[in-house]
């Protein structure tokens, strides 16, 4: 694989050439637990990374992606065992390398940035002393003072504003964005030629993961680095990455220039992968395809190909196990390559599978006589207002949720969408009653919610459920799957005898598509999809007419998660089910809901069907969403012009005067910052010439013409057709 | 708020989680650690309860000719100052700390987990209230407890056993309140309240069973401290009075033929302290591992 | 900062009422009548009514209570009938010899549980299993009983250490007193015959208080380590090129230990109730065995005046713990609430 001739980027003369190798792995394996039962995390990797290139490293959980990153520099923890055939950084050869070596090649030579830039900073030292001990580490002669300048220098870099401040703060003190900065000037401070990068912004708004990702393509570009980028999601990849490693199972599937693997996948797996991967650049049409089962763990032995099982065109020889092999400048380890491009897996997608392609469900036929599944009206929740404090000062609390209106028509999806604290999963409690609204209104099939007590309010809880993100956290431990579903049957007198809960258990596990089998299991027994499959059965137990599902699927691995799509999918066409589907993932919304509405600290921004807000957003927050979500198609992302917003979402506890979003508004600032928009605050209105949508801008009007050059969304929807 | 995550370490911990548990059975029941615990605690009870009537003498039984016998053959432990056999006394002493210890115990970990759960989970007023007065009750060790027992009731086995419950009852409250109150955030709650089960129903069958473990272990080591304290309480002449045997007091009685060679009579009660105490301290630690293989919770 | 201090400072008073409350009430329900006890079964019965009216006895519990904590207040902790001495004298006379113990154990049981615990968390298997045997049967060792084997081995036996009676060797002269605490008063004294005196006659009550403790906390400290040593922040650390022994010391210690810093306050109420059970057995001169003798002789006010001073010490610590904490955590220090 060495031998292999990245793909150049076309006409982007600001990358600097690609030069020598920085790093090469040959036969790379880690095994954990005792040798007798060993744990196969990485089951034998080949990699090379070279100056002035980004390399992504992509898989699923338990992919043995990280690992092998951790190996190379020896920051596994205790118990992992590596080895390799041969390993080189800079020059120095890795097999043979004593512990002191490795510690100083490890940020002089290869920085390290990680997921979650809080816990990965020490929470008890300033931001400055973290940057000035790496610094110190690698430049013995280097005095504190000019460390500290050039530590200075680093956060200036990273874009830190106010860095002479900030450089004397603790990172419980900066936001998200921020604090992955830190980290990244961190991992800088000694000047390393490669970077590894593991999953810098998965924990990320997506708003903030834009601006990381720049800051990384910049800094690459500047120094002349490196980059290992290790990441998940194909988006991501497409936006940053020159070359891609495809991972599964401790093994390379696949590897090749970005553009070409993510336009023409050859493996199986990485067709099947980009196939589930719900596409905010398709209509909704073009649902994701769910790869069935699941992959093998990594205390499994795997004779073959470790995909076959799960492969649609797996032959008898899949069997035996498909070398890694260079065809042209893609590598590939597969007996029966796929052929066509990724483009006619997902438009052309099978349509019956899983019987998930269907077209946007008209509403309801009855819709118009019946009361909506759901009518908010005014809904607003303030936490911790009232007198506090030892002076009983008043204090005006925090609006996680301002005057929110919405309705549901049976049947049909609401997707509500947001960044982190913006209050969407507090609007979702506070609809279910699990959260007292301060003010406002909630009807539930006509039923009106608030002003009932406890009491009044169990009978009709059975009308409404909810699905959680972490379908773990969300099952009692050491309740059997049995008792999980017959609890909501015998809380509301739903079964009248032993026999008849125990046909009722199996059939909500039939319907969720899990057998008897898993009646008798714990939940953590099962896995996350599993899991998350019992959790929707619990909520159909009690024959509810409307679900919310707060971030439901997005704890899934994608293969998983179109599975999960697909099943809610169903059986809202079987049962007449109207959905709250609450998550952050646009592209996910894009796909499962009829309406969309836009959430920006505590109030709606934007509301409207959901075809309409994709394709024409009129709120300058959504457009920049929008924009800043990455979509794995590497033409498509070098073609788009970005919106890149600036700084953080602010704190709800004190959100900016007049229209919320004004601070960091794209529009405002090209309208020439008008007073409007600080003095006055918009009210959510309608828009003319188009139903029901609505969108609170003062400026709404004006955005079309100031949109950047769009954005293939349409462009490929013309293909796509 | 991650993605369409699939962070590997999540993945790790979920599969290490199960692994784990799984490993923890296994050692549990087929290892070392808890076994060898349990065997040896099942040992001391049988001992406890049937030694006195296997070993036929009376511990109270006076025989002054028979006074500061070296440990032989028909005195395996000797005798004491009025040539009572020591082991005859030591099995008795055995079964009274064992006995108080264990109810005391009990007693303090049913109200502190009541306690502890209604404050923890419906929280409010009462809440604080019961806060602080607990709070100002784990300003008072058992054996101070003891003495201002002893003091108003006058010393014996109920001012003892009482002041140990007493004086337990904040430690089992505190450990209920804080896991109820990280469990009551837990979706797995707000599910059960979506699907309209009552509050008393969530903390009954959903809470309490959850906290029941970490009862479990607080009560192995409260065993043990319970031993402790009755025994010194009965080192300072404030715990069970004499005649009865008990292990505190067999010491200090046994105290002034320590420098004139006879030191059976104090140092031999002392060892069965410690080898009580010591296999409730072990089984409170084994029974942590097991139920939190990897050692997340706090002392 | 000073918000979380006054906070603070509120629970605590508001813990010390209820621990005068539980003390006073304590007392106050004993069967036995104080006044007979002073008098006597031979007293008439108008003594004991006169006795009892100048106690205070006859009005009601409330009352009785709202005089007692006036008292407190003003710093009369009420006179022992047993010696007719004013508790509070008498108090400040013993106290020293009770803190220099226990003050001693308790940086004795640090000192051994911190490297003991460190070690312990580390990679060697073997270590781990001894300590974690040395701490349950450390663990499992009563004090006081131990404070007789150790007796009677250095002294009895090996005759190393010196007869187990007071501070100081009857011949010597204690030095003139500043702080009460013979170690540093000998020091302030220049007089080292003193001073290694009365070393030796702390060594081994220290010894026997600090062992149980020094288990107890060295287990704290293996379990807190090895929870830092799993945060992400050490794999930063170690990914920015920091060798082992500056992780241990510059990242993983400084959070380690502040768990450690909690509990062993706490703890030190315990170790104050250890030490009446170890001065008895060393024969002392603090106020355990004052304590001790004011039980039996049913003398209430040393009684209830050693169980308040235990609260004010528990709570004081416990208070400056939070403080403590509160500085040494940015996360609090920095907060504006």
């Amino acid at each position: 694989m060495t031998s292999e001739q990245p793909e150049r980027r076309d006409g982007d003369e600001a990358a600097p050439a690609v030069g020598r190798t920085l790093l090469s792995v040959d036969d790379l394996r880690v095994e954990f637990g005792s040798p007798q039962r060993p744990i196969h995390a990485v089951r034998g990797v080949s990699f090379d990374v070279r100056a002035g290139e980004v390399v992504a490293l992509v898989g699923e959980s338990g992919s043995g992606k990280t690992v092998s990153a951790l190996a190379l520099l020896g920051l596994l923890p205790r118990g992992a065992r590596t080895t390799m055939a041969s390993g080189t950084l800079e020059g120095i050869d890795l097999t043979g390398v004593g512990d002191d070596e490795l510690r100083h090649l490890r940020g002089a030579t290869a920085g390290m940035i990680f997921q979650d830039p809080l816990s990965s900073l020490n929470p008890v030292k300033r931001v400055g002393d973290q940057i000035v001990e790496a610094i110190a580490l690698h430049e013995k002669g280097a005095g504190r003072k000019a460390a500290r300048a050039r530590a200075l220098e680093l956060l200036e870099q990273v874009g830190i504003p106010d860095a002479g401040r900030r450089i004397d703060e603790y990172p419980h003190q900066f936001s998200g964005g921020m604090r992955q900065r830190a980290m990244i000037a961190m991992a800088l401070a000694a000047a390393p030629t490669l970077l590894i990068a593991d999953e810098p912004t998965t924990a990320l708004d997506v708003t903030v993961q834009a601006q990381i990702l720049e800051l990384i393509q910049r800094l690459q570009r500047d120094l002349e680095m490196g980059v290992l980028l290790i990441t998940h999601d194909l988006g991501v990849v497409s936006r940053v990455a020159d070359r891609v490693i495809v991972m599964y199972a401790g093994r390379i599937v696949e590897a090749g220039a970005t553009e070409e693997v993510l336009r023409q996948p050859r493996h199986h797996y990485t067709a099947g992968l980009l196939r589930s991967l719900p596409r905010l650049d398709l209509p909704r049409g073009g649902a994701p395809v769910p790869i069935s089962g699941s992959a093998p763990q990594p205390e499994d032995v795997v004779p073959g190909c470790a995909f076959a099982p799960r492969c649609p065109s797996a032959v008898e020889r899949c069997a035996e196990r498909p070398p890694l092999e260079p065809s042209g400048e893609r590598w590939l380890a597969c007996w029966e390559p796929a052929t066509g491009t990724a483009l006619d897996a997902v438009a052309g997608g099978e349509a019956d599978a899983a019987g998930a392609a269907v077209v946007p469900a008209a509403p309801a036929p009855a819709a118009a006589s019946a009361p909506p599944a759901l009518a908010v009206e005014r809904l607003q929740v303030i936490y911790g207002g009232g007198r506090r404090g030892l002076r009983r000062r008043p204090s005006a609390g925090v609006r996680a949720v301002d005057g929110v209106d919405l309705s549901i028509a049976p049947g049909t999806t609401l997707g509500l969408v947001g960044e982190s604290g913006c209050g969407k999963t507090t609007l979702g409690s506070a609809i279910l009653q699990l959260v007292r609204p301060t003010a406002g209104t909630v009807a539930v099939g006509g039923e009106q919610l608030v002003g009932r007590g406890d009491k009044q309010l169990r009978p009709l809880r059975r009308r409404f459920q909810i699905v959680f993100q972490d379908p773990a956290a969300s099952l009692t431990p050491r309740h059997r799957i049995e008792r999980v579903l017959s609890e909501p049957l015998e809380l509301h007198g739903l079964v009248r005898s032993e026999a008849e809960r125990r046909a009722r258990v199996i059939e909500l596990l039939e319907l969720v598509g899990l057998g008897e089998r898993f009646a008798d299991r714990l939940p953590h027994e099962l896995s996350g999809g599993q899991r998350q499959r019992v959790g929707i059965a619990r909520a159909l137990a009690v024959e509810p007419e409307l679900i919310v599902l707060d971030e439901s699927v997005s704890a899934l691995d994608v293969s998983v998660q179109a599975q999960v799509l697909a099943l809610l999918e169903r059986l809202q066409d079987e049962l007449g089910l109207a959905y709250l589907f609450i998550s952050h993932d646009l592209a996910v919304i894009r796909h499962i809901a009829d309406e969309v509405a836009v959430m920006y600290l505590g109030r709606i921004v934007e509301r409207g069907p959901s075809e309409q807000i994709y394709r024409a957003p009129r709120h300058p927050y959504t457009a920049a969403l929008l924009s800043a979500v990455p979509v794995p198609d590497v033409e498509r992302e070098r073609e788009r012009e970005r919106i890149v917003l600036l700084g953080d979402p602010p704190s709800p506890a004190s959100p900016p005067g007049g229209c919320a979003f004004h601070t960091r508004c794209w529009l405002r600032e090209r309208l020439g910052n008008p007073e409007r928009c600080v003095a006055e605050r918009p009210e959510l209105a309608h828009l003319g010439g188009e139903a029901d949508h609505r969108a609170a801008c003062h400026f709404s009007d004006e955005q079309a013409a100031h949109l950047p050059r769009t954005d293939a969304v349409t462009a490929r929807e013309g293909r796509a057709a | 708020m991650s993605g369409v995550t699939i962070d590997p370490r999540a993945a790790a911990r979920a599969r290490g989680r199960r692994g784990g548990r799984a490993r923890a059975w296994w050692r549990a029941a087929g290892d070392a650690g808890l076994r060898k615990v349990l065997i040896g605690l099942a040992l001391f009870v049988a001992v406890a309860l049937l030694g006195p009537l296997l070993w036929g003498r009376d511990p109270d039984q006076v025989q002054l000719r028979a006074a500061l016998l070296a440990p032989d053959l028909s005195h395996p432990f000797g005798t004491d100052e009025y040539g009572r056999d020591v082991l005859a006394r030591f099995l008795s002493g055995a079964r009274v700390s064992l006995l108080l210890g264990v109810s005391a115990v009990l007693g303090a970990a049913v109200v502190g987990l009541v306690l502890g759960a209604v404050s923890g989970f419906y929280g409010g007023f009462l809440d604080g209230l019961l806060n602080r007065f607990l709070d100002g009750l784990l300003a008072f060790p058992a054996l101070v407890m003891g003495m201002s027992l002893a003091l108003a009731m006058g010393p014996g086995a109920l001012p003892a056993g009482l002041a140990v419950a007493i004086t337990g009852v904040p430690w089992y409250a505190r450990v209920v309140r804080s896991e109820v109150l990280s469990l009551k955030s837990r979706d797995f709650v707000a599910a059960q309240r979506a699907l309209g089960a009552s509050r008393r129903h969530i903390l009954t069958r959903h809470i309490v069973p959850s906290v029941l473990g970490g009862v479990s272990v607080q009560a192995s080591l409260g065993v043990a401290y319970a031993v402790l304290a009755i025994a010194g309480l009965g080192f300072l002449g404030l715990g069970v009075q004499p005649p009865t045997a008990e292990w505190g007091s067999m010491i200090t009685e046994g105290r002034s033929y320590l420098t004139s060679g006879q030191w059976w009579i104090s140092i031999i009660p002392g060892f069965g302290i410690l080898i009580l105490v010591s296999l409730s301290v072990a089984l409170g630690e084994g029974l942590r591992d097991h139920l939190d293989p990897y050692g997340k919770a706090r002392y | 900062m000073a918000k979380l201090v006054i906070s603070r400072l509120l629970a605590a008073l508001s813990v010390l009422f209820f621990a005068s409350l539980i003390a006073f009430v304590l007392l106050r329900v004993s069967p036995g009548d104080p006044a007979r006890q002073v008098l006597g079964p031979q007293a008439s019965a108008q003594a004991v009514a006169e006795l009892r009216s100048e106690m205070g006895l006859d009005q009601s519990l409330p009352q009785q209570y709202v005089t007692y904590v006036s008292d407190l207040v003003r710093g009369d902790l009420g006179t022992s009938w047993r010696t007719r001495v004013p508790v509070a004298e008498e108090l400040s006379n013993r106290i020293p010899a009770t803190i220099e113990l226990a003050v001693t154990a308790m940086l004795l049981s640090i000192a051994l549980a911190i490297p003991i615990g460190v070690l312990s968390a580390g990679r060697r298997r073997s270590i781990d299993r001894i300590s974690r045997a040395g701490a349950i049967i450390g663990l499992g060792t009563p004090p006081f009983w131990l404070g007789l084997v150790l007796i009677l081995v250095f002294f009895t036996w090996l005759g190393i250490a010196p007869a187990p009676f007071g501070r100081l060797d009857e011949g010597l002269a204690p030095p003139s007193e500043v702080t009460g605490f013979l170690l540093v008063d000998s020091l302030l004294a220049g007089d080292f015959a003193v001073f290694s005196n009365a070393l030796a006659h702390l060594a081994l009550p220290a010894i026997t208080l600090a062992l149980p403790l020094a288990a107890y906390l060295s287990r704290i400290v293996r379990r807190s380590t090895i929870d830092v040593y799993r945060l992400d922040y050490i794999r930063t650390a170690r990914a920015k090129g920091a060798g082992e022994r500056r992780v241990l010391f510059r990242h993983a210690l400084p959070n380690a230990l502040l768990p450690v810093l909690t509990l062993s306050t706490l703890y030190f109420g315990e170790l104050l109730a250890g030490s009446l059970l170890v001065e008895a057995v060393f024969n002392w001169p603090g106020i355990g065995g004052w304590v001790a003798q004011s039980i039996v002789a049913q003398d209430f006010a040393p009684v209830q005046a050693v169980i308040l001073m235990g609260a004010l010490v528990y709570t004081t610590l416990s208070a400056m713990t939070d403080v403590l904490y509160g500085v040494a955590d940015p996360r609090i220090r920095t907060a504006r609430t």
